[in-house]
């Protein structure tokens, strides 16, 4: 069971998120504390504004907050997030914010809330033509949609035999195939599978235009996180047993399977 | 065809420019002609450690201004024949080191030297990236330690793909790792990661591992490179380094701890 933090931003003044965080920070020093915190864009007074994700980083490290991930958000917005070297989570239209805060923003939304979720793994780009809500980020994915389709238009696999270094992403329309190490803090993402034959120690997102029947296999398993078609799991809640080991990760029923090779 | 070498970290204060000025200073002692260039603007290390502070006239910058001939600001050394040094400037800031302007005195210099060694300041911003891009190789000085490691790992990523051969599609970069400030004791009691785990995350050529060792800032205040001290373990494992990369292949040493004695062994000495 993964718990996570999500910080919902309603918009992004840095002074007015730095005051609330500190009276936040203050009430509980502790709330954070080794906790990944994704920051969810959704309720946005105005969805298409430009953020800076980097600062916004800043500004939540310097309280201690580890954002792993952004939630929703234009597809500007999810740029900044993906060079500041977060995830892109899929808009979750449908979870409601138990807000800690004692100010309500019901009408006039402003600055920040934080809700804690407790999920066995979270949706990153679901293609959920059904029960979404109207707005600006599922507009965009639905716009892609129409463009690409996943299945027939995946490209030919691409091999990587040189090592992926921490700050380092790689992205194909595809199949991966990673022959060399991929380091901590390297980010690894295919619309196919991921194969890798080298020591795994970053992030490894395989499906991620909603492909649920995409898998990682893994010769060396220590990667930081691991997500297929949106449904992820961090290194923490990974088996001890499957450290170092050789796994096949995939989908079943919307579980996220680890299982040994 | 003169190589450029960088020598840089990531993280600071890891050893970057004792290893320029005892490489530099070894590969000279061989015979080839090197110069070494400080990257660190504004902040001037390289010539307290070369022990040629005093003769600082002109510097890199004064050359890339054009307000001084390469000639005039290469400083001769005075422990070794066929080795110079370029200084950086303390009054200056970063932004005087422009591409083409880095690019044109390397140039210059690779018509006269078969080495030159860039002492890169800590950090991937500016100073750090001109002086990676250039290299033909690159020797990641690196401390068994996690946020060392980290740091290293980013700039080998850097190295792969924003210097000058990368971008051009050229043979990558050739990687050494230089394990620098050892102390197998301390690795023992698992305070350090050892040469194997730094090894295993990196996963390039180790070229020597420089022991931590007393002699290193005792020679940086004399103004010598530790190299000349013969009788130094950081400048033996030195003088190693230099052998391994010029193609000599002699066994790595002063990676374990020094065996205990029998006596010491039983009054737990
Ligand atoms: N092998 C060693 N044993 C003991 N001390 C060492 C060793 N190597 C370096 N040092 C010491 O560590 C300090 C930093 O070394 P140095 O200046 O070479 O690092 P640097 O990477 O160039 O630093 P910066 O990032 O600030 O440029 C100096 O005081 C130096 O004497
Ligand atoms: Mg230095």
């Amino acid at each position: 069971m993964v718990t996570m933090m999500t910080l919902e931003l309603y918009q992004f003044d840095e002074i007015s998120l730095h005051q609330q965080l500190q009276g936040l920070v203050a009430k509980a020093p502790r709330f954070f504390e080794n906790t990944p915190v994704v920051v969810g864009l959704e309720r946005l007074a105005q969805p298409n504004s430009l953020i800076d994700m980097a600062r916004l980083c800043t500004l939540c490290a310097g309280f201690g907050i580890n954002l792993i991930a952004v939630r929703g958000g234009s597809s500007a917005q999810r740029k900044s997030a993906i060079d500041a070297g977060l995830a892109c989570l899929a808009a979750q239209p449908q979870a409601v914010a138990r807000k800690i805060p004692k100010q309500d923003h019901s009408d006039t939304p402003q600055g920040a809330s934080v809700t804690p979720i407790h999920q066995s793994s979270l949706v990153l780009e679901p293609h959920n033509k059904n029960n979404s809500e109207p707005g600006a980020p599922e507009q965009e994915v639905k716009e892609q949609e129409q463009t690409e389709n996943p299945d027939n238009l995946l490209k030919p696999p691409r091999i990587i035999s040189s090592p992926v270094r921490s700050g380092q992403q790689i992205y194909h329309e595809g199949d991966l195939i990673l022959t060399g190490p991929v380091s901590a803090g390297a980010e690894i993402l295919a619309e196919g599978y991921i194969h890798a034959y080298g020591p795994f120690r970053g992030r490894a997102l395989a499906g991620v235009k909603g492909n649920k029947d995409a898998c990682i296999f893994c010769t060396h398993n220590e990667a930081e996180l691991v997500s297929i078609n949106g449904h992820y799991k961090l290194a923490a809640n990974i088996n001890k047993s499957l450290w170092k080991k050789p796994v096949r990760i995939y989908l079943e029923d919307d579980a996220l399977i680890i299982q040994p090779l | 065809m003169a190589k450029t070498i960088v020598i840089t970290s990531g993280k600071g204060g890891v050893g970057k420019t004792t290893t320029s000025a005892a490489l530099a200073s070894g590969l000279a002692r061989q015979g080839h002609r090197t110069v070494v260039i400080d990257f660190d603007i504004g902040l001037r290390n390289l010539d307290l450690v070369m022990g040629c502070e005093r003769r600082v006239v002109y510097d890199f910058i004064n050359v890339i201004n054009g307000e001084a001939a390469l000639h005039q600001a290469l400083i001769k050394d005075k422990h070794t024949d066929n080795l110079y040094v370029l200084p950086a400037s303390q009054t200056r800031d970063k932004d005087a080191l422009t591409a083409e302007g880095v690019e044109k005195v390397l140039e210059e210099l690779a018509e006269d030297f078969d080495y030159i060694i860039c002492d890169s300041p800590a950090g991937i911003e500016r100073g750090a990236l001109m002086a990676l891009y250039h290299a033909d190789e690159a020797i990641i000085t690196t401390n068994p330690e996690v946020s060392s490691v980290r740091d290293s790992d980013r700039i080998l990523g850097i190295l792969q793909s924003k210097s000058r051969r990368a971008e051009l599609n050229m043979e990558p970069v050739k990687e050494h790792l230089l394990l620098t400030r050892y102390d197998p004791g301390r690795v023992e009691k698992g305070e350090m990661l050892s040469v194997e785990d730094v090894k295993d995350i990196l996963a390039i050529p180790l070229l020597s591992v420089i022991p931590e060792d007393r002699d290193v800032l005792n020679a940086s205040n004399k103004g010598l490179p530790v190299i000349h001290l013969p009788e130094s373990r950081a400048g033996m494992a030195y003088e190693d380094a230099v052998q391994r990369f010029l193609g000599e292949e002699i066994p790595m040493r002063f990676t374990s701890a020094p065996r205990k004695g029998i006596l010491q062994k039983l009054f737990g000495g």
